[in-house]
């Protein structure tokens, strides 16, 4: 008996010393190179350019941030990605909870095939189709504006999306629906003012995962705008770095206010959206 | 109306009025979806393989000619084209599993009931916050730039700290790919939350009779939790496949696809072929060529995933 309490306690041990170092040493993986581009961000342009390397420079330099805002048009790019990657988020949680419902609630004929083609396109690599797209906006002649990189997400607004909602809507009750319909609301009221708002935890978790990846899209600006008033923050970071090459301490100043937005929003609707995570991958 | 609509549901007739009604709300709701599907999936993929039998120099449509499968020849005798893949499917080879065993380990290691693991979960999903679920962003890729920098950079001031000799990484041939892969471990959290999710799904009756049978953990490891988290690993497996073969941010803005084209991604080349040259066709025949090869690797995947993917008896969703 004394032997046996005695290996669970030294194992219990073992196993804790063993989740702390993999722990530490993940984490500093993670946060040193945050750490780095903290730093960096607030270094003296000589400093910068000094070894040994400092993590964290004697003398910070909060200056550096507005600096690094003037010379790129920082807050009108950052003004253009609000725009992009807000209006995409709006249309993508509308259409996408749209397609979802109808594939949750409204089983008529045609809705299994139409629930196969969904799954398909997940698995279609999207930049497969990155010339025709171009060729067809181009055509249409959206080339140089927002709306190659918005009218999509308007429009179904990515597959995925429409898979995790409809998990989702199927884990609803229908009694709501039901009293809603037969007090004479019709189909679109319903869904408005019953449904969606029963979805908010997912619709949230769609909407700020939408956000955030297009907010970082890069390959869809770098094709359709040309003009740097235009460009999107990502864009503008990339020209930043092919203007000042070595100018590291502006560039990772403007990098760290790029992400900020993102981190708050996260930080913000995190439980959502870890919410919304597990039951996109766990229901398959 | 409640009697009508009980009525339908008792005959199931097809030509009931209400049912065709139904029918039209429920088209009406996918509308925007299928518009979206036919002007930019099907449209595009029609138009990129009929694209891809021509010769098509975008700034003279005029000249644009029917080619037959010359640019599918042309693209097979293309030494560049085959180092592109070459490329990316070395950096696949290395990412992808990298990304499923660490994330499975460090998942195991968050999954355990000690202090500050809430901590080191948050720790792990930085990245995710800063650049979102989709791989590399340009900021993340700039700063990453900074980090294999050789005399500046952090990866080599840490590794003078500790005494090992300082390397090239992204500025040397033989590195870039495999530095370019230990970044992407960086976002790791991504695939440590699926796992999460797994675990946390986990019968737990089950773990507890292995452990009153006095199995080991690490045979309760392989025998009941690697098998129950194969959906899981599957899953990520995918994930991580069609994400890697269409790496292009961090080459583009790390390397250009240098040294001397030594990480020259093979969405890096199909973007110069489309984009510098300006040869659509031949771009075109690239983006078939790469989906066809997505396709035969994911299904070769799923086809070998009813071996080693364990599913528990559910009750049917429908």
């Amino acid at each position: 008996m004394m032997l046996r309490t005695h290996t669970i306690r030294a194992s219990a041990n073992t196993s804790t010393a063993v989740v702390w170092a993999v722990s530490l040493a993940g984490s500093a993986f993670i946060i040193l190179p945050i750490v780095f581009m903290v730093g960096t961000a607030l270094k003296s342009d000589s400093a910068v350019l000094s070894v040994p390397v400092q993590l964290i420079p004697g003398e910070p330099k909060f200056s550096n941030f507005s600096k690094a805002t003037q010379l790129i048009p920082f807050w009108r790019q950052m003004a253009n990605s609000v725009l992009v990657a807000g209006m995409g988020a709006i249309g993508t949680v509308l259409s996408s909870a749209m397609a979802a419902y109808a594939l949750a609630r409204l089983r008529v004929r045609g809705m299994r095939a139409v629930f196969t083609i969904i799954l398909v396109t997940i698995l279609l690599p999207s930049q497969v189709l990155l010339v025709s797209q171009f060729l067809i906006f181009k055509g249409l002649g959206w080339y140089g504006t927002y709306l190659p990189l918005i009218v999509p997400s308007w429009l179904g607004g990515g597959t995925f999306n429409i898979f995790l909602l409809r998990q989702y809507f199927l884990t609803l009750p229908r009694e709501l629906e039901q009293a809603a319909m037969l007090d004479g609301a019709g189909p679109l009221r319903t869904f408005f003012q019953v449904v969606l708002p029963q979805a908010a935890p997912a619709l949230a978790a769609v909407g700020v995962l939408d956000f955030v990846s297009k907010w970082n899209d890069f390959l869809g600006p770098l094709i359709y705008l040309n003009e740097t008033s235009d460009y999107t923050l990502p864009l503008g970071l990339a020209a930043f770095r092919g203007i000042y090459d070595t100018a590291w301490n502006y560039l990772m100043a403007a990098s760290l206010l790029s992400v900020l937005p993102c981190v708050v929003l996260f930080l913000v609707a995190q439980r959502w959206v870890v919410r919304g995570f597990a039951v996109t991958t766990t229901k398959g | 109306m409640v009697r009508q609509s009980q009525a339908a549901k008792l005959s199931g007739g097809r030509r009931d009025p209400l049912r065709r009604r139904n029918q039209l709300v429920a088209w009406g709701f996918l509308s925007p979806w299928a518009l979206g599907f036919v002007l930019f999936v099907l449209g595009p993929m029609v138009l990129s393989l009929v694209v891809s039998f021509t010769d098509y120099p975008i700034l003279r449509p005029a000249q644009t000619r029917f080619v037959g499968l010359e640019n599918y020849e042309t693209a097979w005798n293309d030494d560049l084209l085959r180092h592109s893949l070459a490329v990316t499917l070395l950096y696949t080879a290395i990412a992808v599993p990298a990304d499923l065993v660490v994330g499975l380990v460090l998942a195991l290691i968050m999954n355990v009931r000690a202090r500050g693991v809430a901590v080191f979960r948050t720790v792990f999903f930085l990245p995710i916050m800063i650049s979102g679920t989709g791989g590399a962003s340009v900021a993340v890729a700039l700063l990453w730039a900074f980090v294999f920098q050789p005399r500046f950079g952090l990866l080599n001031a840490v590794l003078r700290f500790v005494n090992l000799p300082p390397q090239l990484w992204v500025a040397s041939t033989k590195q870039v790919v495999p530095s370019l892969a230990l970044m992407s471990l960086w976002s790791v959290g991504r695939s440590m939350l699926v796992y999460l999710a797994g675990l946390q799904a986990l019968p737990g009756e089950v773990m507890l009779a292995a452990q009153v049978d006095g199995a080991s953990s690490w045979r309760r490891f392989w025998q009941i939790t690697l098998p129950l988290l194969t959906p899981m690993v599957l899953f990520n497996l995918i994930l991580g496949l069609i994400g890697a073969l269409q790496t292009f941010t961090q080459a583009y803005v790390i390397t250009q696809g240098g040294p001397r084209d030594a990480s020259l991604f093979y969405l890096i080349y199909l973007y110069r072929n489309a984009f510098t040259y300006l040869d659509m066709g031949y771009a075109s025949a690239m983006a078939w060529i790469l989906f066809a090869l997505t396709l035969a690797l994911t299904l070769l995947i799923f086809r070998t995933a009813r071996k080693w993917v364990f599913y528990a008896a559910e009750p049917p969703e429908r």
